[in-house]
């Protein structure tokens, strides 16, 4: 029962990623900069959904693919968080720099600790903490500052609600998910969690399309 | 299968891991969202009381300044005139027992000197308050006006004021001629313009006004432009006596600004 109710809420989530990959590519121009930057995360999880269904099917391995969809999650939001923080260039170097010598811990990880038949809970941790926290950063350095009536505030905003709640919700799965494996939890039981993470990706990419849809709905009046 | 008490653990610390998880991030977006209201809220109410205040100081200063102009205008025609036409009156007694030609001269100088001081005091009185709009009231009062500007410059000015015999709030007649005098002011200055349109209908129950020039016009919402201090005036005046208004001008098509002041 969870395996079909996980299968029913990840081919929601994939219409809904279809849906807003489509939306992020065809009205581009109409996007605030802010926004349209989350094309390179949606772009990542389409093909590395994708790729993940075709080798599930094909009956082959697909968890190398989430060593690479955490090191592309974390550039990508990277890039994102770079321009909602508005850094100063200094900043901004620092901050690339930062991104950049996580990305090689990721790989570093991905080579030595967690190999890449297996779950990557190291890295995917660390990621999904960084990016809960750049959320948590957001609302703390928008408070007063953002007029919440303006499109392109909103949609910001909706976009950082979705990172909150999905990478905070997930956190603990994803955390726990190589210890699942190796303490033999049963499949069952592992299929429950993946329905959690199913149902949450559903909601990130629900919030992510009313954030795109948010600034096509009001033209700007000029 | 039935699970080790490990693997329970492991399962329920994921769960109640995920429940917090989420319940704080809900809680702490709800919190941001309704904090951010509030702020914002209260940066309106802010907002408001500042241009409140603002206004009030406007119009104050508005009214302290027509307090002003009557107070000087009176003084210059009850003081000042009244003793320019004693001391008339004291320099033709002396006329009449200075004998000599020279004395006879410096009486001509003085009697021009006093004709000149006692015109230019009634001037400014004038300018001050006109004395028309008191006695004979609005229309008379715009006529004078506008024929003052038609003899002093060659823009065709035209004008139509509709009569009534109905009795008109003072504040209502001092704040429309003091609108039609700054617009003229202003299409005169800085308006370029040639032909300049007003019309004026006093009804039982309304007053209304439309002028219109075909000057330069300008931006009302230009940004970075300031309002000049003439259209706020304007815009002060017409809330003052809560009249209904409207300034319509755009760069290269003149400016029409039209007012209505109604009452039961």
């Amino acid at each position: 029962m969870y395996q079909d109710l996980a299968l029913l809420f990840g081919k929601v989530y994939l219409v809904i990623l279809v849906l807003n990959v489509i939306l992020v590519l065809l009205l581009y121009k109409r996007l605030p900069v802010k926004v349209r930057s989350v094309r390179f995360f949606l772009l990542g999880s389409l093909a590395t959904d994708l790729a993940s269904r075709w080798l599930f099917y094909q009956g082959e391995n697909n968890l190398f693919l989430l060593h690479i969809y955490t090191l592309w999650e974390l550039l990508a939001w990277g890039w994102f968080f770079n321009l909602v923080f508005e850094h100063p260039p200094k900043a901004q170097r620092i901050f690339f720099a930062g991104i950049g010598g996580l990305g090689i811990l990721l790989v570093l990880n991905s080579i030595f600790l967690e190999p890449l038949t297996g779950f990557n809970s190291n890295a995917k941790t660390l990621v999904q903490v960084l990016l809960v926290g750049f959320a948590i950063r957001y609302f703390f350095l928008a408070f007063g500052k953002i007029d919440l009536t303006k499109a392109a505030a909103q949609s910001v905003t909706f976009i950082n609600f979705a990172v909150l709640l999905y990478y905070s919700g997930t956190l603990f799965i994803f955390m726990f998910s190589r210890l699942l494996r190796e303490y033999g939890v049963a499949s069952v039981q592992q299929h429950g969690l993946w329905v959690i993470n199913a149902l949450l990706l559903v909601v990130f990419h629900l919030l992510i399309f009313i954030s795109l849809w948010i600034p096509l709905r009001r033209r700007p009046k000029y | 299968m039935d699970t080790t008490p490990a693997q329970t653990e492991i399962l329920t610390t994921i769960l109640i891991g995920i429940f917090l998880m989420l319940l704080l991030a809900l809680a702490f977006v709800l919190f941001f969202y309704f904090s951010q209201r509030k702020f914002q809220a209260q940066q309106l109410l802010a907002q408001e009381l500042e241009i409140e205040h603002r206004e009030q100081l406007l119009l104050a200063s508005i009214k302290t300044q027509e307090d002003e102009r009557q107070r000087l205008a009176r003084e210059l025609h009850d003081e000042v005139g009244s003793k320019l036409n004693v001391i008339n009156l004291g320099l033709h007694q002396l006329k009449k027992q200075g004998t000599t030609p020279e004395a006879q001269q410096s009486f001509q100088d003085l009697f021009g000197l006093v004709r000149t001081t006692t015109e230019t005091t009634r001037r400014i009185a004038h300018d001050l308050l006109p004395p028309t709009l008191e006695k004979f009231g609005l229309l008379m009062a715009l006529e004078e006006l506008c024929d003052q500007y038609r003899q002093s410059s060659p823009v065709i000015l035209e004008y139509e004021f509709s009569e009534s015999s109905i009795q008109l709030d003072p504040l209502v007649v001092l704040n429309f001629f003091r609108v039609v005098q700054e617009l003229l002011s202003n299409t005169y200055k800085y308006s370029q313009a040639t032909t300049v349109k007003i019309s004026l209908a006093i009804k039982p129950h309304s007053l209304a006004l439309f002028y219109q020039d075909n000057g330069i016009g300008f931006d009302p919402n230009a940004r970075g432009q300031q309002k000049g201090m003439g259209l706020k005036n304007i815009e002060s005046r017409m809330r003052t006596i809560q009249a209904d208004y409207q300034l319509d001008s755009t760069p290269g098509s003149g400016t029409v600004f039209t007012a209505q002041k109604t009452w039961s």
